[in-house]
């Protein structure tokens, strides 16, 4: 085992843990604005869970990163692949897209979310595009995942 | 396309009808019936206003009242996501009006406020025992009677608390100054103490100095109960418990109720109808003899409104006209039994306005097609298949409800087409089969899978793109057709088709065909032309009108970022297939016998259910996305007022119309 593979790890540690930690306080802004709306309207709780759990997607691009990152240096396999210091850097490049967008989009979807559940507490009609708001953060999300996961394909090892 | 034709009615009719008249309308259910605008003839009529619509709406808050009693304690009724999906009795309308009449709500009513003030004045009386009992539990180890404490002629008691650390102070300064004393520890909290200080009442001054000074809490007994501590939390307890008694009675007595009165559901209902109908009154016109009704009506339903009234009366009068220029035309979307589950993708943006393009038709297409890829998974696509299914057989759903549940449906379908060519079946659970079905396992994940986006990713990214490209397209060549419908032949050819030559031009560039070497050069220059010289054509002047145009080019850039948005459709179909197989691989790591099977199977359930969920929002919302964001404002005109019609609208049953 030569010392690239440390660099690995970190970068799957990154991804894993900056989008985890950016979804845990989006999912918390927009929980704590629809723990206010409920107190007054119980009945919205589905609809409210819905738009908390929409800041929740980048840890889970963040876990799917990590996790190809794995797989390709064979952890799971059980024979961790030997990499050189280039290697591991490209890997642990590979791994920032995913880790610093999803990190920033979580939070600023969790703000999206908390006004979208201000807009269904006063006009419910209004879900559709209630839901919509938080999906446009989103898709920086998922063009990060997306860089990730082309840049990691790129990596020879 | 296929928004419903809408034609405005006026219904002239006997003053002695109006009731009757109302009521056939409702039953029919296919009327809106608005107010008659300023313009008309009949404005300056007199309106039908009787004040019964007051009368109703108290009936109303009556019957909610003891159904919300009622409901809350006989858990009869289902709760939660069960109402919203469960299904509704029917109930036959003259039936209805029966039981409405014969049902005496107002006894019930009487029966509910006495229940209901018992039953709050018993947790009023629960609170204030309780409170009680927490105050007198801090003395419970004191064995002295409140009702003696203050009878004493020259010993006092005095009961309170204190901070732990002033403790010894207080007693050194007291025992300093007056050298007899009794100080007690009742009780001992984190760092609070509950003492009782005995004493003489001569002393009482001084005493009262040290206390001030150590920030001493004086207790001071205000319950009628008497007795020593331990006495009254006996009597609070037993009080307590006949309250409980009590209470558990009134709850038997509710639920009873509830079982017997069950009947309170359809009236509520009819109530709820009569509501509507005293509402839609004041819509109504009168003369002397006659009332005036005005409305839309779908077009499509002109024969049935006709044969309908024709049966019951003669003494009216029925003109209907097309809608005219400034009307606000009520929107009714019409479309094929197959389609119509995607109107609600549709009416979730906006309905489209009356003049204009319903988008449904293709937006179908399309949503199904996205809904795939982004699922792209055979085992979570069937289980939603399925599962809808099962519901939209099993439940007498209807309207909105059902209407969902179908599009659930279609989308489960079109992720099972997904994960086909994608080769993803609960992720790569066949993998784990055992060797005997690897013929099985290389048939349906490779032969079958048309991509393996996780090693090689570019055939589905392009495809991606490749069908945003198509939607883009179809998006502009629609303005162009409804340019043309519009009878704006010149604008559909230098808005529309001037871009269409610019963006063809690009993409056969980016492609490189070997023959169309030159060609494609000359198409995008065609394409710059028209653009440049059209785009300003409102500029009057000629510079400004070139300038503009070039302006307009930078529009270009919005293109491109519309398709590359299309990426998604890749990245969320591969996230569910690594997400699945994530799960897949931690089952197997359990490697405990004998319950590591069980295990490795819980995780299994769980992890799916969750990715399910998951991966099933981020489609729908995402897909929604790329038809509200990407293709809409193409063409699209939204704005419309959805079509409400007058109609026996109720919550909890089901109404039969018999005569329909």
């Amino acid at each position: 085992m030569t010392d690239g593979i440390v660099l690995a790890y970190l970068g799957a540690a990154l991804a894993i843990g900056l989008a985890g930690s950016g979804s845990a306080i989006g999912v918390g802004i927009a929980g704590t604005s629809g723990a206010g709306i409920m107190t007054e309207d119980p009945g919205k709780f589905g609809l409210v869970l819905l738009l908390q759990a929409l800041p929740g997607t980048q840890g889970i691009y963040g876990l799917l990163v990590g996790f190809l990152v794995l797989t390709r240096i064979g952890i799971f396999a059980g024979s961790p692949a030997s990499l050189t210091i280039n290697q591991g850097l490209q890997i642990l490049m590979a791994c920032l897209p995913i880790a610093i967008a999803g990190f920033f989009s979580a939070i600023y979807q969790g703000k999206a979310s908390a006004g979208a559940i201000g807009l269904i507490a006063r006009r419910p009609e209004e879900t559709g595009k209630a839901v919509v708001m938080p999906a446009m953060v989103e898709t920086y999300a998922v063009l990060s995942l997306l860089g990730s996961i082309l840049l990691l394909n790129g990596v020879v090892l | 396309m296929a928004v419903s034709k809408v034609n405005k009615f006026h219904i002239f009719a006997h003053l002695s009808i109006k009731e009757s008249l109302l009521d056939e309308l409702q039953r029919l259910g296919c009327l809106q019936i608005t107010s008659i605008e300023k313009s008309s003839d009949f404005h300056d009529w007199n309106g039908v206003e009787e004040g019964s619509e007051n009368k109703t709406s108290a009936k109303l808050n009556k019957v909610k009242f003891c159904i919300e009693l009622l409901s809350n304690y006989g858990n009869e009724r289902k709760k939660g996501l069960q109402s919203l999906i469960s299904s509704k009795e029917t109930i036959n309308y003259d039936k209805l009006v029966e039981i409405a009449q014969q049902f005496d709500y107002e006894s019930l009513f009487q029966q509910c406020t006495t229940l209901d003030n018992e039953l709050s004045h018993l947790k009023l009386e629960e609170n204030k025992l309780n409170t009680a009992k927490k105050e007198i539990q801090q003395w419970e180890d004191l064995d002295l009677d409140f009702s003696e404490i203050d009878k004493t002629k020259y010993v006092k008691y005095i009961l309170g608390s204190l901070k732990k650390n002033n403790f010894n102070n207080l007693v050194q300064d007291i025992e300093r100054e007056t050298k007899t004393n009794l100080i007690q520890i009742i009780k001992e909290e984190k760092d609070k103490l509950y003492i009782v200080i005995i004493t003489l009442k001569e002393k009482d001054a001084v005493i009262s100095n040290f206390l001030q000074k150590y920030n001493f809490e004086i207790y001071r007994y205000s319950y009628p109960f008497t007795g020593t501590p331990k006495q009254i939390l006996e009597t609070i307890s037993e009080q307590l418990l006949s309250i409980n008694k009590r209470k558990k009675e009134i709850e038997q007595a509710i639920i009873k109720l509830h079982r017997n009165n069950q009947l309170i559901y359809p009236v509520y209902d009819f109530l709820l109808i009569n509501q509507e109908k005293e509402d839609t009154k004041k819509y109504l016109k009168k003369s002397e003899r006659a009332i005036v009704i005005k409305g839309w009506i779908q077009k499509k339903h002109i024969p049935a409104l006709q044969n309908r009234i024709k049966k019951r009366f003669t003494t009216y009068e029925i003109d209907f006209s097309d809608p005219q220029e400034g009307d606000e035309v009520p929107v009714a979307l019409d479309n094929h039994e197959l389609i119509r589950p995607f109107e609600t993708i549709t009416e979730l943006y906006s309905l489209p306005n009356y003049y204009e393009i319903d988008p449904t038709p293709i937006l179908s297409i399309f949503y199904f097609i996205f809904f795939g890829l982004c699922l792209s998974d055979v085992g979570y696509g069937a289980s939603i298949a399925i599962l809808t299914y099962l519901a939209i057989k099993k439940l007498k759903l209807e309207g909105n409800t059902k209407k969902f549940l179908k599009l659930l449906y279609y989308c489960g379908i079109s992720g099972i087409f997904g994960g086909l060519i994608m080769g993803s079946w609960f992720g790569d659970i066949l993998n784990y089969l055992p060797p005997m079905f690897s013929s099985l396992r290389n048939f349906l994940m490779q032969k079958l899978a048309l991509f393996d986006p996780a090693n090689n990713p570019l055939p589905l990214l392009m495809l991606s793109l490749a069908l945003g490209v198509v939607q883009i397209y179809t998006g502009i060549i629609l303005k162009f057709i409804d340019n043309v419908r519009k009878g704006k032949l010149y604008d559909g050819l230098m808005d529309q088709v001037s871009w269409l030559f610019l963006l063809t031009g690009i993409i056969l560039l980016l492609l490189q065909p070997p023959i169309l070497g030159r060609i494609s050069w000359i198409i995008i220059l065609i394409g710059i032309i028209t653009v440049v010289s059209t785009q300003g054509r409102t500029k009057k002047n000629i510079i400004l009108r070139i300038g503009s145009g070039v302006v307009a080019l930078y529009d270009l850039i919005g293109y491109f970022s519309d398709v590359l948005s299309y990426s998604r459709l890749f990245a969320l179909g591969l996230a569910t297939g690594i997400i699945a197989q994530m799960f897949n691989m931690l089952s197997t790591m359990v490697n405990i016998p004998y319950i590591g099977f069980l295990l490795a199977l819980i995780i299994l359930i769980i992890g799916h259910t969750f990715n399910l969920l998951i991966s099933g929002l981020s489609a729908f919302i995402h897909d929604a996305r790329l038809q509200y964001v990407e293709f809409f404002p193409k063409f699209y005109q939204a704005g419309g007022i959805p079509f409400k019609p007058f109609a026996l609208k109720t919550k909890y049953i089901k109404v039969e119309d018999s005569t329909k």
